[in-house]
């Protein structure tokens, strides 16, 4: 055993750059492994710190909503409950305007809490201070990435606008961007002490906007969530953050890199097969040898695996090292500009799973070619008569591959909404890369049979010749299962994130038919009137909205209920119903009929004729199903009743939002609207800001995809080039008896750019057909994962352009071959060893 | 007679590590045209490598080599090629076809190489085939043959253009011996109907015999 152990060291060593090629590929696929794992728990931390920007450590929240009395509400009732409580604090939340600039205005959100509550409940960190502490009077705290933008330093006096009027308050710290301050790229979040706050907002002491709670150890969420409603009646009780509601969010983030995962480990196990294929065919004569001589054929086979063991612990142990360094430029990709802050959050036993990966990976993609060799008679391994087998074996991969694209196309339709259709969605992106790899030499040797005449006629014989040489040219097959596999990677990747971003911008431009949106709390009738009167506004529409709209019988809820003017919704919000849309809206009117988006048709399983009850102030209104509307409007989590019925069960007579259709810049119209109405206070939306400010919010997740997709090219790159290298070893004796019949150099270089176009063609046409199968699975995992509708879009330029640079990859990989073939020794080449 | 090849003070040294190893010292070997040649001489006696020089596969040390009347050494590549496809036809011991390739194919190499089309070469085709013996094996390909069959295929190559002379390094090595003797008695043939010249590298005398004369190769020397 030691001696084979040392022949294949040996080995190791003078085929540097195979054994380098394995290992890379391990390396790249246990980093990138590692950190698409663990990227999803530092994400999951961003997106918790964001949404517990505020609410910090506490579980249940008290807060106002459309049925509330007023904004501001004291403690009292809750500090009954107080021996079940951890802690009870209260805070008051404002707006207002920060001047950086002559009339220049950022907007502000003013956080009124007591400073050890603060402490208490959402820990803050100072990077400088001066006077902190007592917190009272006229003090602030602003964020650091504020500060910097605004210039702004410790004991400075900036000024506020609040309610028209001027606050003047003196910088005592400023906080690291943490906390109430993690999204302070975004907007602007200052703290203020309480007293002040809730003087400046309510006009009286000890009032607040919210209330938190932290439960004892032991105490029932449940139980307390009961206590508070009874005792807030008018208010909102909620848990700061349900388990439903980060599964929800996350969800389409873990799928789309997991799904990255697969295909980059799919990638690492195609290209380290390959080249366990080439090393266990070189070693042949070798190991037919050792076994002649004695070797049993376990020793033989074990000693092999050893090989790949030592590829798998190297290319695991550096893989997971540079995992944490691809981890933490994930991060960085994530939040830059965002303004948001993550800390990269890993575990070592993630680290040991991306080792083990690497391990696992190096011994089940080389176990194939070892068992392989390993069934071979040693008379035909050292007599060197050891033929592949055509036939019916060929017929297994012809039908497998056929097999895996049936399956990948028709799973997804078939498997619906079902609770496995993620999964299926998922192994369909998968099998359609099998079916790639399965199928490539069937597309080669027909487009081959296809080109052959007119090669014959652009590049003369050389052409057919090439041609040929492709048919059944592993290698050169290899190459083009691998170049397809990436660009199909890349292209889906693109595709995706293409039409999601896409249907976020219809969602604004196509679906919401006005520029902006004006409310605030007690808006009259007579309100609309006087918006329609300022110059810029055209048109406007009024109507209910009410959000978190609690269902019965479930824990969800409906994010934007809306009650709507039959006669003039259809001219601002243009949306996909399933029914006719006229129709449809009509009905609404004549009874208690809703139309639901079609998240929530997921959400709660909806179809036509089921009914759905919706809890208002205590009180139940079951509503029936008569539609869905196909829409990202609202993120889908969005239904309609009529304006009748929305008045008679939930009971707010107040219109609640006014849709404005304005003409010139909306940005500037918003800040006419705001100043004009200035006394009212009220929000203002600006449609494209939404719009421009959700495309941020994706763009970090995009931005980690298209990486990932990039390093499976970058793989798949690597692969092609030493697929070209064993194909230039492989076929440096055919070159050489070309030569010998007397081929000139020209024309061996001519043949291999020929052989290498062709090959990046049909590559590029693989990677695109794969590219687009794969990419119309994504509607339904979209719609299994987030209940999301969207359309796949593409432009057949970018389709074209992935062909044309699949034989651009193969051209830049074949100079080298090239340029080698044409110089090698044909004595040398051509002898038999 | 006009020589088909002649070589003058031919040198080949090979670098073998640190060594400088003379294989091919001063040979003065004159070809004529029609002759059927075999060479002879023990392992590492540098016969084929003498064979390859003659066809231009590799380059001498020193000395010179003509072919048909005309200086290898001052050939440039395209030159060169052209000579390997029209004027020599190569025969190896181990074959050399292309695997991939069908035996037509592979038989028309040469002729595809030259830029001609191999419809023009159809009846020729016929009539090697004919010769070879191979017309039902047409459309296999090299691992779909015996090594007998393969090595027709490789003598086919070798006439396909019509060259003047064949070199053939170790023809029959690969064989069993009555294998070996229709493959000489097929180069015989070829030969005498022809009037190819050919030169062939063996060990066997008994292949040599099939020639008109042996040159017999000892230690980089001819003797």
């Amino acid at each position: 055993m030691q001696v084979i152990i040392k022949f294949i060291l040996r080995n190791m060593k003078e085929k540097k750059f195979r054994t380098f090629l394995i290992i890379f590929a391990l390396i790249i696929s246990s980093a990138l492994y590692f950190a698409a794992g663990a990227v999803t728990k530092s994400v999951e931390k961003m997106y918790l710190s964001q949404i517990k920007r505020i609410s910090g450590s506490s579980d249940i929240t008290i807060h106002k909503n459309t049925t509330s009395p007023s904004p501001y509400f004291g403690k009292d009732s809750a500090l009954t409950y107080q021996n079940r409580m951890e802690y009870l604090i209260g805070t008051v939340i404002g707006q207002g305007k920060y001047e950086y600039k002559k009339d220049h205005f950022a907007g502000v959100e003013l956080i009124g809490i007591h400073y050890e509550d603060l402490q208490k409940m959402n820990p803050v960190t100072m990077a400088a201070q001066k006077d902190l502490q007592p917190f009272n009077g006229r003090k602030v705290i602003i964020g650091k990435t504020a500060a910097d933008k605004y210039g702004i330093k410790v004991g400075d006096r900036i000024e506020f606008i609040v309610k028209n009027e001027s606050l003047r308050l003196d910088v005592c710290a400023i906080a690291k961007p943490v906390g109430p301050f993690s999204n302070d790229g975004q907007t602007l979040t200052v703290i203020i002490p309480k007293s002040l706050a809730s003087f400046t907002f309510s006009g009286q002491r000890d009032q607040n906007t919210d209330l938190y709670i932290k439960l004892k150890e032991g105490e029932s969420a449940e139980r307390m969530l009961q206590d508070l409603t009874g005792a807030y009646k008018y208010y909102t009780v909620e848990e700061t953050l349900t388990k439903s509601d980060m599964e929800e969010q996350l969800k389409t983030m873990r799928t789309a890199l997991t799904n990255t995962s697969l295909i980059v480990l799919f990638i690492s196990a195609f290209i380290i097969y390959t080249c366990f294929k080439v090393i266990t065919t070189e070693r042949l004569p070798i190991i037919g040898t050792f076994r002649s001589i004695g070797a049993e054929k376990m020793v033989t086979s074990t000693v092999m695996l050893l090989e790949s063991l030592f590829y798998g612990v190297v290319g695991g142990s550096v893989g997971s090292v540079l995992g944490v360094g691809v981890l933490y430029g994930m991060v960085y990709i994530m939040t830059s500009g965002s303004g948001a802050v993550i800390s990269v959050e890993f575990s070592s036993l993630e680290l040991l799973k991306a080792f083990f990966m690497a391990l696992l990976l190096a011994i089940g993609s080389s176990l194939l070619p070892i068992i392989k060799i390993s069934r071979i008679p040693i008379k035909e391994v050292v007599l060197n008569k050891v033929e592949s087998k055509g036939g019916s074996k060929k017929r297994v991969h012809l039908l497998i591959g056929l097999g895996a694209l049936a399956i990948a196309t028709i799973g997804p339709r078939i498997a619906g909404e079902t609770t496995i259709a993620a999964l299926i969605d998922i192994s369909s992106v998968v099998l359609c890369l099998l079916a790639a790899a399965e199928l490539a030499p069937y597309i080669t040797n027909l487009v081959v049979k296809l080109v052959e005449k007119l090669y014959a006629v652009v590049f003369g014989n050389i052409g057919v010749i090439a041609a040929r040489n492709l048919r059944d040219n592993k290698a050169i097959i290899n190459n083009i299962t691998l170049l397809g596999i990436g660009i199909s990677t890349i292209l889906v990747i693109n595709i995706a994130t293409g039409s999601v971003m896409q249907e976020i911008v219809d969602a604004f431009a196509k679906s919401m038919l006005y520029q902006s949106s004006i409310s605030y709390k007690g808006m009259e009738k007579n309100f609309e009137s006087r918006v329609k009167s300022v110059d810029v506004v055209d048109d406007t529409y009024m109507l209910h909205q009410a959000e978190n709209v609690e269902v019965d019988g479930t824990n969800a809820k409906i994010m934007v209920l809306q009650g709507i003017d039959i006669k003039k919704h259809r001219d601002y919000y243009n949306v996909d119903y399933s029914e006719d849309a006229e129709a449809l809206i009509n009905k609404l009117e004549t009874g208690r009929f809703i139309v639901v988006g079609n998240v929530l048709k997921t959400r709660f399983k909806l179809e036509v004729g089921d009914s759905i009850t919706i809890k208002v102030n205590d009180k139940k209104r079951t509503y029936q199903v008569i539609g869905f509307m196909n829409t990202l409007v609202f993120r889908g989590d969005y239904a309609i009743i009529s304006e009748k019925y929305f008045k008679v069960d939930i009971g707010d007579l107040d219109y609640s939002t006014i849709c404005i259709r304005s003409s010139g810049d909306p940005g500037l119209a918003a800040d006419e609207l705001k100043d004009r109405f200035s006394r009212n206070a009220p929000s203002v939306t600006v449609l494209n800001e939404v719009s421009k400010d959700i495309m941020k919010n994706n763009d970090g997740l995009f931005k980690i995809q298209k990486g990932l997709s990039i390093m499976t090219m970058i793989i798949g790159i690597f692969g092609i080039a030493n697929n070209l290298i064993i194909s230039f070893i492989e076929r440096k004796r055919s070159i050489a008896i070309y030569r010998s019949v007397g081929m000139g150099r020209q024309q061996v270089i001519k043949m291999i750019f020929i052989e290498a176009i062709t090959g990046g063609f049909i590559g590029g046409f693989i990677g695109v057909a794969c590219g687009v199968i794969s990419a119309s699975v994504i509607p339904y995992m979209m719609k299994a994962v987030g209940g999301l509708s969207i359309s796949i879009r593409y432009q057949q330029s970018t389709l074209i352009l992935a062909i044309i640079a699949g034989a651009a990859i193969t051209i830049a990989a074949s100079i080298s071959p090239a340029m080698k073939s044409s110089k090698l020794n044909i004595i040398e080449s051509i002898k038999f060893e | 007679m006009a020589e088909a090849i002649v070589t003058e003070n031919l040198n080949k040294t090979y670098k073998l590590g640190a060594w400088d190893v003379e294989v091919l010292k001063n040979i003065n070997v004159s070809i004529e045209k029609g002759e059927f040649v075999s060479i002879m001489g023990p392992s590492g006696s540098g016969k084929s490598t003498l064979l390859y020089l003659m066809g231009g596969l590799d380059k001498p040390t020193s000395g010179s080599i003509k072919i048909n009347g005309k200086e290898l050494a001052v050939m440039g590549d395209r030159e060169e090629s052209k000579m390997r496809r029209r004027d020599i036809g190569f025969v190896f011991q181990f074959y050399n076809l292309i695997p991939n390739l069908n035996v037509e194919e592979n038989i028309c190499l040469p002729v595809l190489l030259d830029g001609k089309k191999m419809k023009d070469y159809k009846s020729k085709l016929d009539d090697i085939l004919e010769i070879v013996g191979l017309n039902e094996r047409r459309h296999h390909t090299p691992r779909e043959l015996s090594g007998g069959q393969q090595q027709r295929v490789a003598i086919a190559r070798a006439l396909i253009n019509e060259p003047d002379i064949i070199l053939a390094d170790e023809p029959i090595g690969n064989l069993d011996s009555k294998t070996g003797i229709e493959i000489m008695q097929l180069f015989q043939k070829i030969n005498r109907q022809r009037g190819k010249t050919i030169i062939q590298v063996t060990h066997s005398s008994e292949s040599a015999e099939y020639g008109h004369r042996i040159i017999h190769v000892k230690d980089g020397m001819v003797n």
